[in-house]
This record gives structure tokens, sequence and C-alpha cells, in this order.
């Protein structure tokens, strides 16, 4: 009889795991809002330790909440310009293949501009446009992700044009937008995921990057990129924790997120039809 | 009557000829068995003859006017294989209402039970759902079936059970079947005359 | 020579339920020197059956139990690569299993080599009785794989096997997609084969080809074996008990292409058949017991024709 239970996790289940705890971050900008996140000049600038596992900042504020929040927020800020990148992505690289000719040649032309151009850059251009902040990081990041979206759902949307189903529904008299949507969309849905999961840690970076300028999210709205930029001007005190216990905790939900969306493209893999009748 | 008028076919200039002028006409309420080699071009022939494939040279007429490429073809074609020309992420019954409105009498006509309805494409054995693909093309606005190897990987009881309500279906509804197959027993007990590929394309196939 | 124990091999559906069984309690053995061939519909577990004798069920997936020996030695673990490697041949059911790289010669020479033949005048002697037990021209060892049709290209798979005489070969759908011609050809080489002191298993749906060539006959339905019948010589007909195998036969165009009618009652019973036979079941709610004979022949069915 044993008095310890392990619980044993595999890898599929401690992956799911993490990324519902990252997820869970999405309401700490919320709920932790409520925590006193007054200055508390009493305790400034105090290194890790156990009430404050990632110290104080100079106000005295806890890091570990801040980070947290500013997770929560990068978080939202990721999730939304993710978004946007994927239906546009999704809608482009259908509307592309559908048909073939003028129209797919005219948005082929324009994925391959916008993916010519530098990232940095384009995203900095993108953002100081339309005049920084949330929206500017949102739409930066949005507008210069589609691209690599609409690629790969232009590719399922030519490959599944060939299939038999498609030519079936073509000889059954069905109109090319009527198999785009009843058809196609389907057989894309779970590229269109994948590639949304895949997006989603880039757009988390480039919203910290770009907050990190300050191009992207105002310094009222603490975002993690927000915050590793106030605490890039500590580092030369020696307040390491400032900057890097932030700056690994991004890294850690990134690369969560990255690897989540690399297993769910291993598992769905480029061809997303099984022949289940090899089984028997 | 379905004809095809020395329809020619190649996959490019430099590849042999797979159909050379090949004639063949197929009359409404008649059931035509084509049989040959593997490999030799029947299945070739049969997507052009139901318009998934364009003939190089020759035309294929149906009741006497050009043969439609846009709209609700009349000539549909049955698969060996009727997995494929199903979309996986579909329901029987959406499969089966895209041709046209559900049937109760063709579903009974093919036993296919309702409970069928709601199952996907993985769900299904190859006998059930070769029923399925009959029912969408059992339909007012088809005169012309063809049917390629369509029982070729079933058991002998799936075999001679569908082709017993197929060739009754056709025979009453004034269908035009031509059934392609490499088992000449099964073709001369359904089918009114049967072929030898060679008879309509003259030409040397690989063998 | 292969002997199989209450076989059961059941697999993962993912969901919650268990896992769902494939073969239900398989039980048979196949002699040296005969063509047993084995006939299921889509669905029961034929090519299952092929899978687990060569042991590439992937585990956590595929559930195994039972026993599967060969010639005594049982076919699990460390045992099947070797036993496999020269004493088994596979016969696989793509159309052209070919490594469409290489030409078909380098592609024999290197099978010779992995089955442990070692210079170069064996080799040779080997593909040349390869090419020969298959009756093909040495011409085709400087073809590519895309450059045979189906027939030869099943025909160059099987010189493979021939390579070094194996002693037992399973063939999963060995004339699938192949016109009467070619069906009979490969059936040739393979009965040649068993008559020389070979052993061959054909999984096949073909009901046809193996009713003239085989020496026994396996019915698979539903994951059970429903009848085991042999015979002595190919001139005689198989003494068939079961009323599904008897509806096969009958059911085949060049026999009457008969198909009766299906039986009014509805009613669930744990035999396989019983919705579709139309023999009166003498006990409809009890799962048939596997009858077995003197003469290595079994039969599941409560009312099956002694």
């Amino acid at each position: 009889m044993s008095y310890t239970t392990t619980i044993n996790l595999n890898k599929q289940q401690t992956g799911l795991f993490l990324c519902l705890g990252c997820l869970s971050l999405l309401f700490t900008y919320g709920v932790l809002s409520y925590h006193s996140q007054a200055p508390e000049l009493a305790s400034r600038f105090l290194a890790p330790c156990l009430s404050h596992p990632f110290g104080t900042d100079w106000l005295g504020r806890d890091m570990l909440i801040r980070t947290m929040r500013g997770l929560g927020l990068s978080l939202r800020t990721g999730l939304i310009a993710a978004f946007i990148a994927t239906i546009a992505g999704t809608i482009v690289g259908i509307g592309s293949g559908i048909r073939g000719g003028r129209l797919d040649a005219f948005l082929t032309w324009l994925m391959d501009i916008f993916m010519s151009l530098p990232h940095i850059v384009l995203l900095i251009l993108l953002s100081f446009a339309v005049g920084g902040g949330l929206k500017g990081a949102v739409f930066a990041v949005a507008a210069s992700h589609w691209p690599r979206l609409a690629r790969v759902i232009r590719m399922e949307t030519l490959q599944v044009r060939q299939s038999q189903f498609v030519r079936q529904a073509e000889h059954f008299g069905k109109s090319p937008s009527w198999i785009a949507y009843k058809h196609i969309l389907p057989n894309v849905i779970p590229q269109a995921g994948v590639g949304f999961v895949l997006l989603f840690p880039h757009a988390l970076a480039h919203e910290a990057g770009l907050s990190f300028l300050g191009l992207g999210l105002p310094p009222h709205l603490p975002a993690v990129g927000v915050l590793l930029a106030d605490s890039m001007r500590h580092l030369a005190t020696g307040r390491w924790w400032l900057a890097l216990l932030p700056g690994l905790s991004l890294l850690a939900v990134i690369l969560i997120f990255d690897h989540l969306g690399h297993r769910l493209q291993h598992h769905f893999g480029h061809s997303t039809r099984e022949d289940n009748h090899a089984a028997h | 009557m379905l004809q095809s008028n020395n329809i020619s076919f190649r996959y490019g200039a430099n590849h042999p000829w797979i159909v050379k002028n090949g004639c063949f006409n197929l009359k409404k309420g008649s059931i035509v068995g084509m049989y040959g080699h593997s490999g030799t071009g029947k299945t070739t022939f049969s997507r052009i003859l139901s318009g998934y494939l364009q003939p190089c040279e020759g035309t294929i007429t149906c009741d006497r006017q050009p043969f439609p490429h846009s709209g609700f073809r009349p000539v549909q074609l049955v698969f060996q294989n009727p997995v494929e020309a199903m979309n996986p992420y579909w329901t029987m019954e959406q499969i089966l209402t895209e041709a046209s409105p559900l049937d109760d009498n063709i579903l009974d006509l093919l036993e296919i039970p309702k409970k069928w309805l709601a199952r996907r494409p993985s769900e299904l054995s190859g006998g059930e759902l070769q029923r399925i693909a009959l029912a969408r093309v059992f339909n007012r606005n088809i005169h012309y079936i063809i049917a390629d190897e369509i029982t070729a990987n079933l058991d002998a009881i799936s075999q001679a059970s569908i082709w017993k309500v197929f060739s009754e279906y056709a025979r009453s509804e004034n269908i035009g079947v031509l059934a392609i197959s490499h088992d000449l027993a099964l073709l001369e007990k359904v089918c009114d005359q049967t072929i030898h590929f060679s008879e309509i394309s003259p030409s040397p196939g690989d063998s | 020579m292969l002997r199989i124990e209450n076989l059961h091999v059941a697999i993962r559906n993912g969901g919650s339920v268990g896992p769902a069984p494939i073969i239900k309690e398989l039980n048979f053995t196949l002699d040296r020197g005969e063509l047993l061939g084995t006939i299921g519909a889509s669905g029961s577990g034929k090519s299952t059956l092929a899978r687990a004798l060569l042991g590439v069920l992937p585990s956590p997936v595929y559930t195994i139990n039972g026993m599967i020996s060969f010639q005594g030695i049982p076919l699990t673990g460390k045992h099947r690569a070797s036993v496999l490697k020269n004493r088994i041949a596979y016969m696989p059911q793509l159309p052209n299993a070919l490594n469409p790289l290489f030409k078909v010669g380098s592609q024999l020479r290197r099978m010779a080599v992995r089955k442990g033949l070692q210079s170069q005048e064996e080799i040779d002697r080997a593909l040349d009785s390869g090419l020969q037990a298959v009756r093909l021209h040495y011409d085709v060892l400087n073809l590519y794989p895309y450059q045979l049709s189906t027939g030869m290209a099943r025909r160059v798979f099987l010189a493979g096997a021939f390579l070094r005489t194996p002693e037992l070969i399973i063939a999963d759908e060995p004339t699938a997609g192949l016109d009467e011609e070619l069906s009979e050809e490969i059936m040739t080489i393979i009965r040649n084969y068993v008559d020389n002191g070979g052993t061959a298993l054909i999984i096949s749906h073909d009901l046809k080809s193996l009713l003239r060539w085989s020496d026994g006959l396996s019915v698979l339905l539903d994951g059970n074996m429903i009848e085991l019948t042999r015979r002595t010589s190919l001139s005689e007909n198989f003494s068939v008990r079961h009323p599904y195998t008897n509806a096969l036969i009958d059911a085949l165009p060049s026999n009457g292409f008969n198909v009766k009618a299906k039986k009014m009652d509805m009613s669930s019973s744990p035999c396989p058949f019983f919705n579709k036979c139309t023999t009166k079941c003498p006990q409809p709610f009890e799962l048939p017991r596997a009858k077995f004979f003197v003469t290595n022949e079994m039969v599941m069915c409560h009312a099956a024709v002694q």
C-alpha cells in the first residue's frame, strides 16, 4: 500500500496542461488589478525572496504580479492579432486558390511583397502609420503575419480542389463559392487552426518587441514589453531581476505555445485525409 | 443517346495515345459492359465519357446536344473506391443531399438505414459506401451512369445485391449504364451486351 | 507450420469507450505444403490478421492477445525479425511496393543481400531463379518501377520473395486490381511454389480465384472465423457447412448470382450472420461455438450442414 500517489502525465498531457495554465493568464489582467498595485515605497528594489518571488520594482510593486498582469495583457493582444491574421489569411488563401487566374496572380504578388519586406521594419512602419498604441500593435502584427498563413491555406486549397469529391461537386453543378464554403473550408480549417496556434507566439513576441521600442502598447498599459523597457534602465545598477525574470517568463510562454503548435502540425500533417479503409 | 465521336486522348505530345478514334454509343435504358486488360485505357475512356477529362480530338454529344461543361451533368461516374468522391468531413446525409433532396424510396431500394445518415465516410465499410454512392446518382436528372469497377473490392454477396438493384433501377428509369469490369462472368450476367475495349479504340494499349 | 491460438486483436478508438475488437478468438493451423485462402469482406479483419501475423500492429493502438507460432517458434518480439527475414515472405497489398528511385535490378540485388546472400555468384543465381519462378525476362532488371505495369510489379515483388525460397508466403490481396489473365498468372506462380514444397496463406476477397487455387478455405466474418474447410485435391469441391459461405458461393456470377431475400426478423443475436441468414436458427440467442472436425476443419454455426 503506497502512501504517495504519483500523477503520471505523458508528454501530450503535460503540454496541454501548461498551455491551459498559460491561457489562464488571460484573466490575470482583470483579476489581479484588484490587488494592490499601489506604490509601497518601503519595499523598493527588493531582490527575489519568499514574499516577493520576482522581487519588487522601483515603486515597491511586486514584480511577479506585474509580470503576470503584463503577460495577461500581452496574451490578449497577441490573441486578437493572431486571430485577425488567421481570418484574413484564410479568406485570402481560399479566395486565391479557388479560381486561379488574375485574382490568384494579384493576391500571390501581394503576399510576396509583404513577405519580402523585413519583418521588424514592416512592423514599425505599420504601427507608426496607425499611430501606435494598442491599435497599432494589433494592426501591425496582424498585417505583417497574414501572408504566411495565406500561402499555406492557398496550397491546401489547391490540393483540395484536385480531390475527387470537389470535382464531383462541380459535376453536380455547384458554384465555386459554394464549393469554397462547403468543401474547401472544412478541409482547410485544421491547417488554419495550426497556423493560428503557431502564429500566436510570434504575435506575442512581436508585440513585446514593439512595446519595448515604444511603438506598441502605451506605458500605462503594462504589457511585458513595456515592463522590459522600463527595467532596462536598472540593469546597470545591478537589479537584474527586473528584466530577466519577466523576460524569461515571456520566453517560456512563447516556447510553450510554439511547441504546442508544432505538435499539432505534426499531428495533422500536411494532408488531413486519412484512409481508414486500409485499416481493415 | 450518349455518343463519343472519334475521341482521342493522350497526356501530352510525347506520350502514346491512350484512346484513338474511339466511337461508342450508349442508349438510354440499356446496360452495356466493357471489359479489357488492366491499364489499356478503359478508366481513361470512362473519365472522358463522363466529362472529367477533355478529349484531345473528337466530341461527345449527349442527347444530340454537345456535352455540357457547366451545371448539373446528366452523365455521372461511380468510382471503384467510393471514399474518393466523398468529403471526409461530411455526413452521409450531406453527401446524399448534395445531388438532390433525400428520397426515401431510393434509400429503401438500396437498403440504406436511417442510422447511416449521421455517419462519416470513415465509419462505413466499402460496400456500404458504394450503396450511398449509387443512391446519389439515382436521380431524375441523371440519364447515364458509368460504373467503373464499382464492385471490384466487394465480397460476392454485396456485389450481387448491388448489381441486382442497380440493373432493375436502370431498366425501370430508362437510364443508360456503361459497366466497366474485368470480370466477364459478372458482365454477362448483368449486361445486355458486352464489348471489349479494343472494339472501341483499336489502338494498342499496354498489356 | 503456422499455429494460431486464441488470437484477439482490438483497436483503441481514442474515446473513453474501451478498445474495439477486430479479431475475436481466432484458432487455426496452417499445415506445410498447403495453400490456405482466407476470404472476408472489408471490415472482417482480414488485413489486420495479415499484419498481426507479421507483428506490425503498433502496440499502444492495438492490443493483441493469444499465441502465434511458426514451426514452434512464437512470433513475438525478438524472434520475429530473424524468422521473417528468411523464412516467411510477405506480399503486401500495395500495387507497386518498390522504391521508385532505383532500378529493379539493384533493388532485387539489395533484397538478396538482406536475405544473407553474399557472393556475386550466389546473388546472380538467386536473381535468375527468382525471375524464372515468376516468368519474367531478365530485361526487367534494367527498368525503373514506374515503367512496370501493376502485374509486372507484383511479379517482381514475388521474384524478390523467391530469391531465397521461403518456407511460407503470406500474400495480402495478390490479385486485387488485376484482370483475369494476370490474376491467373500470379496464382499459378504461387500454386507452383506450393506444389514444390512451399506453404502459402492468401488473404483475399476474390472468392472465385480462391475456390480455384486453394487447398483450404477459411472464412472471416466480423472478426470471427466462421468456417475452415479443406479438400484433398483441386478438382474436388469444398464441403461447405456455413450458410454465409454458401451464400457467398451462390452469389458468384459464374454460379448463380443469387442473393436470397433478408429475414423479416430483425432481432439481434450474437451470431454475426444472423440478420442476413436465411437458414432457420435453432439457437438464435447464443453465440455459436466453434465445432472442430477430425479433418482439420471447423465451423461456427448452430445450423451447420453436416
